[in-house]
């Protein structure tokens, strides 16, 4: 039976801090219990929005134990180790000499003797307490102390007495009594153990363990779903979020008038979630009239009050987004370009309208690049891909931008593919499924790269700003996934060439280092291995092409095959050195295993130029190409066991060199350099 | 049923027989309650302070012709500071719901995370935005700098945003139809009676007519005058010359003109005179 209960009343944590600072309390308590030699079991802790609860079953001795502490070495002044004794009262004669990485320290013996826990365990709990790493801390009243939010009370209870533990700097001391929930049992309640905590919360209405809120709102959630035949839609995060700011869980339902529901699910939905915290319900898969939230009180009336509240809040900001969605419906969404010319993006580089006409035209790069059949529908999307930024209701809800535009352009009539366009080009990568928005969304990216590296704010460091990191590797992972065979450089440079000149010069180049960058971290995260991503990673390759090639080699390579493919490759480059003859004279080759050797590299000069004219697409033509290569790898080694290049007579010499130029010149083709 | 003044009146009384010194709203156009001197200079040092005050805050960018149930560009907050924070502050700020008659046994009182900062004014502090059934009611503060400054004694700050707890005491979806002085029929004066003309035609001047060169000189003005006066070691004059900065730039910004950069740049600006003010402040005031 646990032994120890602390409980330390905090006014409101953070609700997405608390799950990390709970963890890492009780990893310092366990591990500081640890190191002074405290036996502990049971050990566990909960957090809620005021309370940091930790409790375990503890020794009531502390293990008596030996501590060898390190010292100076010996070579140190007498100073140093007069200060090093004199701090831990010893005499030189008490100390031993040990070496430690070829140097020789003193070190003393510090022998701990048999204590009550109860003498340590106060000290251990207040300096666990200060080391909790809050991403934010503060300060409060006139005291010199830093937590994530005012401490407010310590209660500690060890082998069923108060334990006595002193925040000074506070001027709080701990106790034997807590409080319980704000609003419904604020009274003091005393605590005599660590059992009785736990059902005297309970009927304080505080649920300790986050888990159990959580298991709480879903099984109340699972209710309404029964009851009224709906569907909660529960995204984790936010459970999460609403775990963490309530101490008792009550879910309520409300309701959403009527004339709302013409509005698009996002526009519902976004104030929802977002702002008020509530979760949607669906019937039928539909946006349904109901919304479900979590209150942290049980109410006199049942809810009702809390309820019409919500609903009062709610309907508020729907009533906002509807007049929004009106208004903006009694323009056309292309007429909104003229209005994007008033938002200013950079003094240097224009306004909004600038920066939308630089993006279409980047679209027509790359479709003529990759000469798109459907250029046209590309087009259409670039032209009205920004016009939803001039929007009242995108002004307001500014997470609303893409999905506002692609719902007006469905309402006046776009193409579905334009519509997907425009709602895809701020979204992650794997949730673009058409190859319209998908250069739409790479034209976009492009473009902001560029230009920010054209204004020398490139990332540097932790700081990026602008997002061009995520930027990059969005046009990396659309590349990959859509098959786009393009020349990223001449993309890049056709952007450049759009911007007024008296920007960065070398920027087409920057650009350029700075995607091949971000592509190693890419591949690497693929699973591709450094020495291989080194190699394929140039500025020569397409970056599909270079995909291609990593993963290729990669799998190649993790064979035998492969392996001994790369052995005979080095071994002869070891021998040709700087050889670039590639003349064999039949009549010169004497032995049968060059003659043989002689007679394949002919056959797979033959097999590369069919493989390159019968090859559908470049992967196809690397890797018949590559394995022909492997095959030769058993004829080479062949060839090496039988045969001495470096024979006296240099006219075979020579001639068997250039045989081997031969070979090599092939791999090349195929193995990048650095292999 | 509370009146808007009614409220104001209950808040009043509540804050000064706790101690405070009930103080009258500062006479400039401030973004908000903080921008105060009452506030913002007097949170700098150990000193301990206790005021309670309404201050009309303008944000012309939240202009809306009078035609927004929700918002308007200039509101009403009720402001309590206390230096330094008392220990049980959040139980004395509940009081003051039951005060103004929120009966928390019916109603849904959450504190929900809000770390605050103010560019402008080199500030920032840790507390919550306090809902009441899904509704925000007032900003809880503990200021933690102020000025590039880190704070000395830590002041609590208490923001009411009035015309929200009116609109919720009321039951009020309009903000226009608030009723001001809690008589009926006749006699009654309702919050358009009092604030729609100014809503109107702040509106069209802050969107339609601020004349942008004579803001920026203005602004260049105040910015001169504010730097001259520091150097005189005349605080309070020096600071008034900076709020006028702040809340020209909120004209500028409100008129759509700035691009991002210069955005940027004029908030950079009217923080250094904050900062200027608050380092002679705290040299001359310890």
């Amino acid at each position: 039976m646990n032994n120890f209960l602390l409980e330390l009343m905090v006014e409101e944590i953070p609700s997405g801090v608390q799950t990390e600072a709970i963890s890492e309390f009780e990893k310092l308590v366990t591990a500081e219990l640890e190191k002074c030699r405290i036996r502990y079991k049971n050990s566990y802790s909960y957090i809620s929005p005021r309370r940091i609860v930790f409790s375990a079953e503890l020794n009531l001795k502390v293990d008596e134990f030996t501590e060898e502490k390190k010292g100076p070495q010996i070579t140190a002044t007498p100073e140093v180790i007069e200060r090093f004794l004199h701090a831990n009262s010893v005499s030189r004669r008490e100390c031993i000499e040990k070496e430690v990485d070829k140097k020789i320290f003193l070190f003393i013996k510090i022998k701990h003797k048999v204590r009550d826990t109860s003498e340590v365990l106060g000290n251990i709990i207040k300096n666990c307490t200060k080391k909790i790493l809050w991403n934010k801390s503060m300060r409060w009243g006139n005291y010199q102390f830093y937590f994530v939010r005012p401490l407010r009370n310590v209660m500690a209870i060890f082998n069923g007495n108060l334990l006595d533990i002193k925040f000074d700097e506070i001027n709080l001391v701990s106790c034997n009594h807590t409080y319980g929930h704000r609003f419904i049992a604020p009274q003091k309640i005393e605590i005599a153990n660590v059992d009785e905590y736990f059902s005297k919360m309970k009927n304080a209405f505080v649920i300790l363990d986050a888990k159990e809120r959580r298991n709480v709102i879903i099984d109340e959630f699972k209710n309404l779903e029964s009851q009224r035949s709906i569907f909660v839609e529960v995204n984790e995060n936010l459970l999460d979020e609403v775990v963490g700011l309530v101490e008792y869980p009550v879910v309520l339902l409300g309701r959403i008038p009527e004339r709302f529901m013409k509005l698009p699910e996002e526009v519902i939905t976004t104030p929802l979630r977002v702002h008020q915290r509530y979760f949607p319900t669906r019937i039928d898969g539909k946006l349904a009239p109901y919304f479900v939230f979590i209150a942290n009180n049980v109410a006199t009336d049942g809810g009702k009050t809390i309820i019409e509240g919500n609903e009062r809040v709610l309907n508020a900001r729907l009533a906002d987004a509807l007049f929004f969605f009106e208004t903006d419906l009694q323009c056309s969404l292309e007429s909104r370009r003229a209005d994007l010319r008033k938002i200013a993006f950079n003094d240097k580089l224009g306004n909004v309208l600038d920066r939308a006409n630089r993006v279409s035209n980047v679209c027509d790069y790359i479709c003529n690049s990759l000469e798109m059949e459907d250029s046209h529908l590309v087009k259409r999307s670039s032209i009205l891909a920004k016009c939803d930024l001039a929007t009242s209701m995108v002004c307001e809800f500014p997470e609303l931008q893409g999905i506002m535009g692609a719902h007006y352009a469905r309402i006046q009539g776009e193409d579905p593919a334009v519509c997907d366009a425009i709602r895809c080009q701020y979204l992650p990568v794997h949730e673009i499924t058409s190859s319209i928005s998908a250069i739409l969304s790479l034209a976009d990216k492009i473009e902001l790269v560029t230009t920010f590296f054209a204004l020398e704010k490139k990332p540097t460091g932790s700081k990026d700003p602008f997002a061009l990191r995520r930027a990059a590797i969005g046009i990396l992972k659309i590349t990959e996934k859509f098959q786009f065979d393009f020349n990223l450089k001449e993309i890049i440079q056709k952007t450049f060439q759009q911007l007024p000149d008296d920007l960065r010069i070398d920027t087409v180049d920057c650009v350029h280092d700075f995607i091949l960058g971000r592509l190693k971290i890419v591949l690497k995260e693929m699973g591709i291995q450094q020495n291989i991503l080194n190699a394929t990673v140039t500025g020569e390759d397409s970056i599909l092409n270079i995909f291609s090639k990593s993963k290729v080699l990669n799998d190649f390579l993790q064979n035998s095959l492969g392996e001994k493919l790369l052995i005979i490759h080095k071994r002869t480059k070891n021998i040709i050195l700087l050889n670039s003859e590639t003349f064999v004279d039949e009549k010169l080759l004497q032995e049968k295993e060059e003659i043989t050797l002689w007679e394949k590299i002919k056959k797979l000069e033959e097999k590369f130029s069919r493989i390159a004219i019968e090859s559908e697409s470049f992967i196809e033509k690397f890797t018949q190409q590559l394995s022909a290569c492997a095959e030769m790898a058993q004829d080479a080694s062949v060839f090496f066991d039988k045969i001495l290049v470096n024979t006296d007579d240099s006219m075979i010499r020579q001639n068997r060199l250039n045989l081997l130029t031969r070979l090599s010149f092939i791999f090349d083709t195929v193995i990048p350099a650095g292999l | 049923m509370k009146s808007f003044q009614d409220i104001i009146f209950s808040l009043q009384k509540y804050w000064g027989d706790y101690g405070c010194a009930v103080l009258q709203p500062y006479d400039m156009e401030v973004g908000a309650g903080t921008f105060s001197p009452l506030t913002f200079l007097k949170s700098l040092g150990k000193k301990s302070w206790r005021a309670a005050y309404v201050q009309p805050s303008r944000r012309p960018a939240d202009g809306r012709y009078g035609e927004n149930p929700n918002r308007v560009q200039k509101h009403h907050q009720f402001q309590v500071v206390i230096k330094p924070s008392p220990d049980d502050i959040q139980d004395i700020y509940l009081k003051s719901l039951e005060v103004v008659g929120i009966d928390h046994k019916l109603h849904d009182i959450r504190f929900v995370e809000d770390d605050w900062e103010s560019p402008t004014l080199g500030a920032a502090g840790l507390g919550w935005e306090i809902w009441c059934d899904g509704m925000e009611i007032t900003q809880f503060t503990y200021f933690q700098q102020l000025g590039g400054i880190f704070c000395d004694q830590i002041t609590v700050e208490l923001t009411y945003g009035l015309e929200r707890l009116a609109m919720f005491l009321q039951s009020e979806d309009n903000v226009y139809n608030l009723n001001w002085n809690g008589k009926e029929g006749d006699g009654k004066i309702s919050y358009r009676d009092v604030c729609l003309q100014q809503e109107i035609e702040f509106s069209k001047y802050s969107f339609e007519y601020a004349n942008v060169d004579i803001l920026r000189q203005h602004f260049a003005d105040a910015e001169l005058e504010c730097r001259k006066l520091v150097e005189k070691e005349l605080i309070l004059p020096a600071y008034d010359q900076c709020i006028k900065a702040s809340h020209l730039f909120n004209l500028m910004d409100a008129r759509g003109t700035l691009s991002v950069t210069e955005r940027v740049d004029r908030i950079a600006r009217v923080r250094a005179l904050a900062k200027l003010c608050c380092e002679v402040q705290v040299k001359n005031h310890e």
